[in-house]
């Protein structure tokens, strides 16, 4: 059974032991974005059992196309939650948060690319800020990892980071913006 | 096992055990993949991966798992023992009812015979003329039936009894033939009454005399 028979089968029968192989895979993963909010192995592990509490009621209601991205935002919405719930615990900036979470999980618009599309991107990437498209720049043109990049323009790991999840999410759209203007 | 691939991937970026290439490539996935970004984030925020807490978490998932099995299964008992209780009390309902049903009527039956036993009609015997005969009492029927309810000793099976005979010229009955067995004993009883009896009026009597309960 692959993972999408396996949901449908879950939503059918309610057979926990399904359910389990479908969550198993994903648990690291999970612990991994719970740490990132909770900070702290236990309050981690608890939210990963957590989810798997909710999901045996939830995954029976709704259908659920990509389990992957369904599951990732269920988690961190669950996360949010919880951390709203323990106000003052909170570590998380949420501004740095909301950045990645509007980003697509899958981007199946990509493939097609014309001549203008290039020159387009060039244009783009003018109209960047001069560290994010410096960035970019580097990540993507230069194909060079984040700690060189850091390395090389002295700014800060995450700052590096941040700069090119921006500038990927500002390039989009203006790439899509030129789109829809034609 | 995908999934021990990148956690042996996130371990490694990490710990900058990583080429250059391979980070590139692991963080670009990262950034189509922001489940995996958190992840990874998560695990740097950690220092480290960290398995053995994570296969114990495993382990956890197969322990709730196998508890829900188990309480399934307790679910399961439970209802089986209600579903036997359940007919158990319909069962019991239904002989209830069944008693009630026998015991109801009978009872109502016993108040009806109690209200008859009034009526002097079940308690006396009653003698009449049927059809063919032509003799009547001479003291009329009401008379003739209490004079045989005083003399008829009550031993008797029969409920009715038919009685042919003849009245001669001095209005006595003679040739008495009750319809019954010879050998049984209401047989001369009945003729003893009759010849003791008032006289009639008429040549040949044919009665019935309805004994009471």
């Amino acid at each position: 059974m692959d993972e999408k028979e396996q949901l449908v089968y879950y939503k059918q029968t309610g057979d926990l032991q399904v359910l389990g192989q479908l969550y198993a895979p994903y648990m690291s993963l999970l612990y991994g974005v719970c740490f990132k909010y909770f900070q702290e192995q236990a309050a981690s592990q608890d939210a990963v059992m957590q989810i798997f509490e909710q999901l045996v009621h939830k995954l029976r209601i709704h259908d659920v196309d990509s389990f992957k991205s369904w599951l990732y935002v269920f988690a961190r919405n669950y996360c949010l939650m919880e951390l709203r719930k323990q106000k003052g615990k909170m570590h998380v900036d949420i501004e740095d948060n909301m950045s990645e979470s509007e980003q697509k999980l899958v981007t199946d618009d990509e493939g097609k690319w014309t001549e203008d599309d290039f020159d387009k991107v060039h244009e783009c990437l003018e109209s960047l800020s001069h560290d994010q498209a410096a960035c970019v720049r580097l990540f993507y043109l230069e194909q060079k990892c984040y700690k060189d990049i850091a390395e090389e323009t002295g700014y800060d790991l995450n700052k590096v980071k941040s700069y090119i999840q921006n500038g990927k999410r500002n390039l989009k759209i203006c790439m899509e913006s030129g789109k829809n203007g034609k | 096992m995908e999934n021990n691939y990148q956690l042996s991937r996130i371990h490694n970026y990490i710990h900058g055990l990583m080429s250059r290439e391979e980070m590139h490539a692991l963080e670009r996935e990262a950034l189509d993949d922001p489940f995996l970004q958190d992840a990874i984030d998560g695990y740097k925020m950690q220092q480290g991966v960290d398995v053995k807490s994570l296969s114990l978490l495993q382990q956890r998932l197969e322990r709730r798992i196998a508890e829900h099995a188990q309480r399934k299964n307790r679910f399961y008992f439970s209802w089986q023992r209600l579903a036997i209780g359940m007919v158990g009390a319909v069962m019991f309902i239904a002989v209830c009812t069944l008693l009630l049903i026998r015991h109801l009527p009978n009872g109502q039956n016993t108040n009806v015979t109690e209200v008859e036993l009034m009526d002097d009609a079940l308690t006396q015997t009653v003698v009449h003329s049927l059809p063919i005969g032509d003799a009547q009492p001479v003291d009329g029927w009401e008379a003739f039936s209490a004079f045989v309810s005083t003399h008829y000793s009550g031993v008797n099976t029969e409920k009715r009894l038919k009685v042919r005979f003849k009245v001669g010229q001095d209005g006595l009955p003679y040739d008495i033939q009750p319809q019954v067995a010879t050998n049984q004993p209401i047989y001369e009883e009945i003729i003893q009454v009759l010849q003791k009896g008032p006289k009639w009026e008429g040549k040949e009597g044919y009665i019935e005399i309805v004994f009471p309960e």
